[in-house]
């Protein structure tokens, strides 16, 4: 359960990322959901080819880039197939709480997206159709093994995966000159140690008053970011057998302390903390903050926004003992209310196809999931130079935090995240003690 | 019964049946469930699972509960005095004649129409640790900035100033009123007996707007255990807890959380602490009423 090493990884390799997600992750996650038990059914009854009709709901957040991709492809499918997709957007940070109501008033969507880390904690409330009778026997082939068992609960599948993504690091090049940094790693293994990130983010300081040198991408849904900081200091959130929080250990202490040391030195964004919905995306434009950690999925939004103000790069995510990056991306997945479920599944499978797949990640800048793309050069629409980062930087997910990210409970994980940083974050009086205390009380009540 | 008693009875529940109707589709029923669900176990969807009162044993000793409910008691002890003594203030400015009286009171009264959440929006704009107006204004003036979202008592005090900049409407209104209420003989006889400027307001205006001031104090202390929109949007409850309050709490627990039966739990005892304020109102107004 060590955290993956990538060596020598010195230009762009689908490989690395090919092999570690279809062998490692496969096999890691296979066996945490097998154990649930249950067997699909080999006689599934398949939905052929054919004529569809009426309109089926799609709820999704997104960028404009993904809402546009989302449309785009819903178009075809009317075309091709007759039923009509209506595409509803929602605040991400909205997402979960809009469609846990509308699953309670019995008035939920056909379909919606949901992350790898969500799709377990619904579909063992059973709201989700269970697509085995829906799938050619070959259909899981297509997919990046790993993935795939993502969107498995009791060995069958509930939702189709999408595409996945991961973090790495925007700087700003002119606050970076300002500071004398005029090199940043060019590689996963030169990726800087704690302490190098450290030094750059106090000569940031030092260079751009008026500016945060940093803010990490750990908001609210995305607290479990702050993971990729426990698995690089070589720490784990839970003990091998998943059944109990490992976070009183000195790796898991010395992750915290690092962390809430960036708040207490001054080099983190004070307001940016875990509980409120303030991005780092969102103020990095206005060059507030020099550097952030952010998603791949952010690039056109960022390129949007940051325009001719100033030059901007990517590189690799700090490293100690080993190195770490989340597992991102989302999965479509249909509900067992709605309403025209035959139009709701054909639709999640149209959108894994291999060219709406691809026709979607060169829009958004994601990373596709079907073996077929895996070494397929994508024409990203936006900042194509960027993307090779954060596909080698996928490459560093850990098997263990990636079986975790897919665990039932996880979004209760998540959650006891939110609770408990933020407190440690913003009070520089908190102690490590209570906050190991805290995390390890949520976590056990969530598993 | 005669004839003309029953048509009055059956009258008198027609005419009452639409608003019955609503107090039992929009507050009864969901009385009851809420009662039901603090009773169980529940995600929201799937099943409910009896726990009779567990729930409730397990706010004794849930640290956050406590730390809302102080945080709750807290705001309300510095919100519910500055709400009450600005509205007067604000009563007391537009009750006289002064140019554009007509404008103030609609500006003092526009953040009572104002949604909760769109004056979360605008103070958000203000608040902003980074971006915001406030830092950017004293950064300008070569003050340091205040990071309203990340210190305990900056985000504390920025929801104070947003409620209390919402209530002082509506504590102008009903004191306006009030002081319209006062005869103006009164004042006449005070005059003469020297009672002019703060005595004026101490020893005649005071005395004869208490039983405004008792109602507003009871409904301002209501709204505060209410409190939520504006604090959904601008710390969601931080830093840490700092800015939890009970409402929030419970939101956080039923939505965020997915234990709607805990968080149920929460708003029954809301319910009743609310509840004993207002039958307190009840009481204590039907006294005064009777004197």
């Amino acid at each position: 359960m060590e955290p993956i090493f990538v060596k020598g990884a010195n230009v762009m390799s689908y490989l690395n990322r090919r092999a570690f997600l279809s062998a490692s992750t496969a096999a890691g996650i296979a066996v945490a959901l097998s154990a649930c038990g249950g067997d699909s059914e080999e006689d599934a009854e398949v939905i052929t080819e054919g004529q569809l009709s009426g309109e089926v709901t799609l709820t999704t957040w997104g960028s404009d880039n993904e809402i546009a991709a989302f449309e785009k492809i819903a178009a075809d499918f009317k075309t091709q197939r007759g039923a009509s997709v209506r595409v509803e957007v929602l605040p991400y940070d909205q997402m979960r709480t809009v469609v846990d109501r509308r699953l309670q008033a019995d008035d939920a969507p056909d379909l919606f997206r949901v992350g790898y880390t969500d799709i377990n904690g619904y579909a063992k409330t059973g709201v989700l159709v269970e697509l085995t009778d829906y799938l050619d026997d070959d259909f899981s082939a297509q997919f990046l093994p790993g993935l795939w068992e993502a969107c498995n609960f009791e060995g069958a599948p509930i939702g189709v995966p999408h595409h996945t993504d991961t973090s790495a690091l925007a700087y700003n090049k002119s606050h970076f000159e300002k500071a004398g940094i005029t090199e940043v790693p060019d590689t996963l293994e030169n990726a800087w140690t704690w302490d190098e990130f450290t030094d750059v983010l106090v000569k940031l300081k030092e260079a751009n008053p008026g500016s945060s040198p940093f803010a990490f991408n750990y908001q609210l849904f995305g607290a479990y970011r702050w993971f990729n900081t426990l698995f690089q200091g070589g720490g784990t959130v839970l003990t091998d057998d998943f059944t109990a929080a490992n976070l009183d250990t000195p790796e898991a202490r010395r992750a915290l302390e690092f962390t809430q040391g960036l708040y207490t030195d001054g080099l983190h964004a004070p307001s940016v903390l875990v509980k409120r919905p303030t991005y780092p995306d969102a103020i990095f434009p206005t060059e507030k903050i020099s550097m952030i950690q952010t998603g791949d999925f952010l690039i056109p939004s960022l390129d949007e926004a940051i325009g001719d103000k100033f030059e901007w790069g990517v590189t690799y995510l700090p490293q100690d003992a080993g190195q770490a990056a989340d597992l991102g991306g989302n999965a479509v997945v249909v509900t067992e209310q709605a309403k025209n479920k035959g139009a709701a599944i054909e639709f999640a499978k149209f959108l894994v196809t291999k060219e709406n797949m691809q026709y979607f990640c060169e829009q958004t800048t994601v990373l596709p999931v079907r073996e077929d793309l895996v070494e397929a050069k994508l024409a990203y629409a936006s900042r194509p130079d960027l993307m090779p980062v954060f596909q080698q930087q996928a490459t560093t997910m850990p098997e263990a935090l990636i079986k975790t990210s897919v665990l039932a409970g996880f979004p209760a994980i998540n959650q006891a995240l939110i609770d408990n940083m933020d407190q440690y974050l913003s009070d520089p009086a908190a102690t490590t003690d209570s906050v190991v205390q805290g995390l390890t009380s949520s976590i056990e009540n969530a598993l | 019964m005669t004839k003309a008693a029953k048509v009055e009875r059956w009258a008198g529940l027609v005419l009452a049946s639409p608003a019955l109707l609503v107090f039992t589709v929009f507050m009864f029923v969901p009385l009851v469930l809420t009662f039901w669900y603090s009773l169980n176990s529940y995600s929201g969807f799937g099943d409910l699972e009896f726990v009779g009162l567990e729930n409730y044993t397990t706010i004794v000793s849930d640290s956050t509960f406590w730390r809302a409910a102080i945080n709750t008691v807290v705001f309300t002890a510095v919100t519910v005095p500055m709400g009450i003594a600005l509205g007067l203030g604000a009563a007391l400015l537009v009750n006289r004649w002064m140019p554009g009286r007509g404008l103030f009171r609609g500006l003092f009264y526009v953040p009572v129409v104002i949604s909760g959440v769109a004056s979360g929006v605008i103070f958000l704009r203000l608040f902003d640790p980074l971006v915001g107006i406030l830092n950017q204004l004293a950064n300008s003036l070569g003050l340091p900035s205040v990071d309203w979202q990340g210190d305990e008592r900056a985000a504390m005090v920025s929801i104070i100033v947003v409620s209390t900049w919402q209530s002082i409407g509506f504590g102008m209104v009903v004191y306006l009123a009030a002081l319209q209420g006062i005869p103006r003989e009164v004042y006449e006889a005070g005059t003469v007996d020297g009672a002019v400027g703060w005595k004026r307001l101490r020893h005649i205006t005071w005395p004869l707007v208490a039983p405004t001031t008792f109602f507003l104090v009871v409904y301002a202390i209501i709204q505060s255990f209410q409190v939520f929109d504006s604090v959904y949007v601008l710390t969601r409850g931080g830093p840490g807890n700092a800015t939890t309050f009970l409402v929030q709490y419970a939101y956080e627990e039923g939505f965020n959380q997915r234990r709607q039966g805990y968080a149920a739990a929460i708003g029954v005892i809301i319910y009743v602490v609310v509840l004993i304020f207002t039958v307190l109102q009840w009481r204590l107004s039907r006294t005064r009423d009777e004197v």
